[in-house]
Formats: C-alpha cells, sequence, structure tokens
C-alpha cells in the first residue's frame, strides 16, 4: 500500500491523485528523494510521481488533465534537471505548462498561484547547468569524503586522459561508496536518510516545496 | 454513426455532452454517477419515435416503453400510473424540468427528443401552472429531425395509455439493439439473430469470432433435436455441444457479435460489457469487436468498471486497421455530472503510466 510520500511501482498499482497538491520528477531517483524530503518535513498532503522523463513530460501533462481528482488538484510542482542550459530547461517546461492551460510562473522555484498552483523548480538552482546531483555534490561540498573523491577522479583524469562522462552523476556513485552500505542508489540512499536535508544547498528546495 | 450527444434534465445529467465519439465508446466511472443514466438517454434519443426495432419489443408499443429494463423492469406500462418510475427520469423528480436529448451525425443532422409534462403540448400551453394535479398534466415526448426537412411529431401520454403520433406515424429508424447481462437474456434471441446471418451465408464471421475462446470451434449449427430451436457448436469431439453448455465466456462473445452484426448502420448499448469475460481473452474480444462493428458499420457504447477491459480494448484497437475507440469518464465534479474523453494519444499515456483512468 502506497504511502502519500512514497514512489509508487507504476507497474504494479493504478496511480490516483489522492493527495490535494502533486509534485513531479523526472524518474525513479528523482520521486525517492523528493518523497525523502516530504518525510523529512512531515508534509503528507503532497503525492510525488514520476514522469518519465523530460521528452515525456508534454505527453503526462495532457494525461494529468483528464485524471480523476484533477478538479481537485490544488497545486502541481514540476522539477526537471537544468542540463546544459537552465534558460532552456525552464523555458520548455513553462511552455509545455502554458499551452495545455496550466498557469507557469516565470522563475524558477516560485509558484504561480492559479487552480491549480503551478511551480517550476530546475535543478540544480535555477540559475547553474546541471542536474539533481549537482545538487547533492553542493551539500556534500564540506564532507571530508569529497577531498578523496576530488583525488581520486584527478588520478583518472591522468590515467584516462580525460574526465569521466557525466561528472557529477560519477561523483555521486564515488560518494555513495563510501556510504554503508556502499551499492546504494541516490533514490535509495535518500530514503535512508544519508541527505542532510538542513545543508543550505537544500534551502531552495526546501522552501519550494514547503510553499506547494 | 453519432459525433456528439447532449442531455439536459435526464436523471443526474443536467447540462452534459459527451463528444467527440467514435465507432467504439467504452463509458467509465465510479458507481452511481451516471453511465447506465447516459445509455439511458441515448436509448431515448435514438428510440422514441423510431419503429419498433428492438428484439426485446413485443406488441405496438413505443421503443421508449422499454427504457426501464435498463433498471431491471421487464415491463412498465406507458401511462401515468407509473409515475413513481417514469418520474425517476426527471432530475430529482422534479416534472417541471423539461429534458432535451440531442443527437448529431456526421452530417450534422440533429435528432432532438423533448420529454415534458404539461396540460398541452408546448405548441399550445405554457409551463406547468402552479398548484395543478398530476391527474391533469400529460407526458409529451417531441421528436425532431433538424435537417432541411424539418419533421416533427408528438407522442402524448395520458393516462390511459399512450397516444401515438399523428404524423408520421414513425420516423425511419436506425437499428437500435440493448445487450445486458448473460443472465437476463433469452438463448432465443441469439439462435434467431443467428439464424438471420446463416441464412444469408455469414455463419463463419461469427465461428471466426468464437474461435477467440474456443479455438476447436469448427462450425455452428441450429437444432430443435432437443426442442426449441438451439445454436450448437462443433468442437470437433463427434458430438455436437449446445451452446448453453460452453460457458459464459462464449454465451457472452456470441451476444456481442450477433448484437453488432444486426444491428448494421445504428447503435449497440452495452451494459458492463466485460461480464463473463476472462481478462486474458479480453484482447481478442476486442479485436473481433472492433472487426464487427466495422464490418457491419455498427457503433458501440459500452460501459465498463473495469481496468483490465480499457487495457484490454486499448492495446486492440492499437493493433487495429484504425483506432477508432474512445474512452469516456463520466465525473462528477462539485454538483455537475461532465464527461472526460481519452483519445488515442492520453488513453496510451495512461495505460503506458498506469494512470487510473476510471
Amino acid at each position: 500500500m502506497p504511502t502519500p510520500n512514497s514512489a509508487v511501482d507504476s507497474q504494479s498499482v493504478l496511480l490516483e491523485l489522492d493527495q490535494p497538491k502533486l509534485l513531479i520528477g523526472e524518474g525513479k531517483d528523482e520521486t525517492l528523494i523528493l518523497a525523502a524530503l516530504l518525510d523529512h518535513l512531515m508534509i503528507e498532503n503532497i503525492r510525488v510521481e514520476e514522469y518519465g522523463g523530460k521528452q515525456k513530460l508534454p505527453d503526462y501533462l495532457d494525461a494529468l488533465r483528464l485524471r480523476p481528482g484533477f478538479a481537485h488538484l490544488v497545486s502541481l510542482g514540476v522539477t526537471r534537471d537544468a542540463d546544459e542550459d537552465e534558460t532552456a530547461a525552464f523555458a520548455s517546461v513553462r511552455n509545455y505548462l502554458d499551452s495545455r492551460g496550466f498557469a507557469a510562473p516565470n522563475v524558477s522555484g516560485h509558484i504561480q498561484a492559479s487552480n491549480p498552483s503551478v511551480g517550476i523548480m530546475i535543478f540544480p538552482d535555477g540559475r547553474s547547468a546541471g542536474m539533481l546531483e549537482d545538487l547533492c555534490l553542493a551539500a556534500w561540498r564540506t564532507d571530508p569524503v569529497m577531498t578523496c573523491i576530488n583525488d581520486y577522479f584527478d588520478c583518472i583524469t591522468r590515467v584516462k586522459g580525460r574526465m569521466p562522462n557525466q561528472i557529477s552523476k560519477a561523483r555521486v556513485h564515488a560518494w555513495l561508496s563510501a556510504q554503508s552500505p556502499p551499492d546504494l542508489r541516490l533514490g535509495i540512499a535518500a530514503q535512508k536518510r544519508l541527505l542532510d536535508w538542513n545543508n543550505p544547498a537544500f534551502e531552495q528546495l526546501v522552501n519550494f516545496v514547503r510553499a506547494l | 454513426m453519432i459525433q456528439a450527444f447532449s442531455v439536459k434534465n435526464y436523471r443526474g445529467l443536467r447540462d452534459f455532452t459527451i463528444e467527440p465519439l467514435d465507432r467504439v465508446n467504452l463509458i467509465t466511472g465510479s458507481n452511481n454517477v451516471g453511465k447506465t443514466a447516459l445509455l439511458e438517454a441515448l436509448y431515448l434519443n435514438l428510440a422514441t419515435g423510431t419503429a419498433l426495432n428492438s428484439n426485446l419489443e413485443q406488441g405496438k408499443r413505443p421503443s421508449s416503453t422499454w427504457i426501464n429494463l435498463f433498471r431491471g423492469f421487464k415491463d412498465v406500462p406507458f401511462n401515468l400510473d407509473n409515475v413513481s418510475k417514469w418520474g425517476w427520469l426527471f432530475p430529482g423528480k422534479d416534472l417541471t424540468k423539461d429534458i432535451e436529448l440531442i443527437s448529431k451525425d456526421e452530417f450534422d443532422i440533429h435528432h432532438v427528443v423533448d420529454m415534458y409534462w404539461r396540460v398541452e403540448n408546448k405548441s399550445e400551453g405554457a409551463a406547468i401552472p402552479p398548484g395543478i394535479s398530476l391527474d391533469d398534466l400529460s407526458l409529451f415526448m417531441d421528436v425532431k429531425f433538424q435537417n432541411n426537412r424539418r419533421n416533427t411529431f408528438i407522442w402524448k401520454v395520458q393516462k390511459n395509455g399512450h397516444q401515438p403520433p399523428q404524423s408520421p406515424l414513425v420516423f425511419d429508424s436506425i437499428p437500435l439493439r440493448l445487450l445486458f447481462n448473460s443472465s437476463s437474456r433469452d438463448p432465443g434471441e441469439d439462435t434467431k439473430w443467428f439464424s438471420t446471418l446463416a441464412d444469408v451465408g455469414r455463419q463463419d464471421e461469427v465461428v471466426n469470432t468464437l474461435k477467440v475462446i474456443e479455438p476447436r470451434l469448427k462450425n455452428l449449427a441450429i437444432s430443435t433435436s432437443d426442442g426449441p430451436a438451439m445454436i450448437y457448436c462443433d468442437i470437433g469431439i463427434g458430438r455436437r455441444i449446445p451452446m448453453s453448455q460452453m460457458g459464459e465466456g462464449m454465451t457472452r462473445l456470441l451476444s456481442l457479435v450477433l448484437e453488432i452484426t444486426n444491428a448494421s448502420g445504428g447503435v449497440v448499448l452495452i451494459d458492463e460489457i466485460e461480464n463473463g469475460l476472462h481478462h486474458s481473452v479480453l484482447t481478442k474480444v476486442w479485436t473481433a469487436i472492433g472487426d464487427a462493428a466495422r464490418r457491419s458499420d455498427t457503433q458501440i457504447f459500452a460501459t465498463t468498471h473495469s481496468w483490465e477491459c480499457i487495457k484490454s480494448a486499448h492495446e486492440a484497437f492499437l493493433n487495429s486497421e484504425i483506432y477508432d475507440l474512445r474512452l469516456h469518464r463520466i465525473d462528477r465534479i462539485g454538483q455537475d455530472i461532465t464527461a472526460i474523453t481519452y483519445d488515442q494519444k492520453t488513453l496510451d499515456t495512461s495505460v503506458e503510466m498506469s494512470l487510473e483512468v476510471r
């Protein structure tokens, strides 16, 4: 039986809009992390779902408007990675929302009051290229383990003659490998409370979720 | 084919429109929201004033008199003594509210049915005077085709029975068939309709469809050897087996395909279509239903509560020559009942992501 803030196994149960608020992420890790944050904040009236990646967001939004309970939805939060261009990522989400009749905010991290109210959060911070993993790395910046990880990737770069692809994901995996147990995915690590939500790096995301 | 259907003041459907409609329309929604009311409203719109073309009808009574079949009443005479039953057709049993049912076809022809209680019909009288006794009122049913030829006739229902329309007596009607649950169905109906098809050499259509459930089926035949005429199945075991012994899935699919085929050019209304059908055969059944509907140019309105049924229909139509399926959810939003319609893309997303649609 899924709890409001748990990411739901989409293959085993039909997803219902059973809360007045909805927060959506690109994939499994994102929804697990967002659900962990809601648990930490003890917020129970926000449902978390994944929309299957940025390419599928328009289809998800089209179907969302038709779902039972949509008329009672108070607010919707859309999260997405900035990837290479935070401005383009925000504009893309905003355009998808706008063209489907949702009221969309002008700035990442803000909520546009409407029916439903709509917020957009571009990771890591709405002002930089990158992804959710970069937000986590920012939170771990002062973690002593990061010194080892930096040395490790310096070494990799020397030996291979280049940086690993998707260096942020690689750094996150390296950090996770230093935890116990060492083989967790980021989303599971969040569920196991390995993220310190009180770190200032998460402040913008915390404020966004609270304002939803 | 009906492209759009609007309802005013019929039971809980106070101001309701469902569109666009397609070849096959699957209607879902929670209990008591108005799915059966929608089928009833379609029935009243299509049947009122038409020839008596339902197999359920006997005698010379107007088709509308069979409306209460949807609620399990086998026979409710059409007179004001039964206002307790007829009154339910009006929202909150408020007889001052006029019912209006409008269907629009692909040629933009509007078929309008007005039902109202008055002293005289609308053209001759105003609203119900305050304080008047029910005994002084009649139930009128005005039927109009709003096209270039504005045909109109009026039925007047009085305490001692209905007064048929003066002219024309009936319109050219489209075939209209009803299918409820298997237990209330007379096997003789299927025998009669299968015989009609067999007479014109089309029995193989039925046999091929039923192979979805019973792959051993070789042939069907009508026999009176055990009494009344019945359909028998040849499944290659040396003796024929009565259709009634073949299980509920077979008899249900037989009824479905016969109704669809015999309503050629018209409409079939089906309540809880998944009844009697195992989920493992639903996709093949939907493929067969879609093929039969296209072949016969029949439009289908079917209610369901089943996610498996909806998912199977979507998968079957994805693999059909044409995706001519729409899912409509009847939804209560505040005080209003409204129709939410899924097309191929939105239903595809919903199935892929396992989003609740009912």
